[in-house]
């Protein structure tokens, strides 16, 4: 499965890119893909409070991928 | 109405698009950027979204507050991109028939957008620049 991951904010600054592809086998679910992401980039190992939405919705660690999910890493927000 | 921009906005004009003859309150909740956090001086902040996300999420928190509150109207506009200090970052408008549900659909749509909407503000300071941390007030 092709996945696209999207930093933002805090992130994107400790990794210095705003968006990687990772590519995952099929039944893999969002905590993998977290996984992989902190074992690419040590600065990433320690976030915490992180909310994960894909296509725009909060999921959780279990929630399963599909081929072409964005999934977007989001610290703690701060608007308003 | 829901809106996230980089242009400034008008109270006066968002108030007049809102009002109907069904409202006997308008309550507005405007944040600012204060030129102050945690003992250091902020120069200008950016403010950063989420877009997509965070038009969904807002939209979401206005349908919310309009039933849970049954008031007449909401509009929300935020900023992003850069701002400088005493610059407008947001704007809650609610119009009601009265005065307790303007204000309680107020506090309840700022403290929803401060839980769970896709939008950071970063400060910069002489020091450095620092992604602000929220407090959430239960």
């Amino acid at each position: 499965m092709r996945i696209c991951v999207r930093f933002f904010a805090l992130y994107e600054d400790l990794i210095g890119r705003d968006e990687e592809v990772y590519f995952l086998k099929s039944g893999s679910k969002v905590g993998d893909i977290i996984n992989l992401v902190v074992e690419k980039h040590e600065s990433m190992k320690g976030a915490n409070g992180m909310l994960i939405a894909i296509n725009n919705t909060f999921v959780k660690l279990d929630t399963f991928l599909k081929d072409g999910d964005e999934v977007a890493l989001l610290p703690p927000v701060s608007g308003g | 109405m829901i809106q996230i921009t980089r242009e400034d906005f008008s109270v006066d004009e968002t108030i007049r698009k809102l009002r109907t003859d069904e409202m006997g309150a308008i309550a507005t909740f405007v944040g600012v950027v204060r030129g102050e956090s945690k003992g250091r001086k902020v120069d200008h902040i950016e403010v950063q979204a989420y877009e997509e996300m965070a038009i969904k999420q807002l939209q979401a928190i206005e349908k919310k507050a309009i039933e849970k509150f049954d008031v007449k109207s909401v509009t929300v506009i935020h900023r992003i991109g850069s701002l400088n200090v005493s610059e407008n970052i947001m704007l809650i408008t609610v119009g009601a028939g009265h005065r307790r549900e303007a204000f309680d659909a107020c506090r309840y749509i700022l403290e929803q957008i401060k839980r769970m909407v896709p939008i950071w503000k970063k400060e910069y300071t002489p020091n450095g620049s620092y992604w602000v941390e929220e407090k959430h007030h239960d």
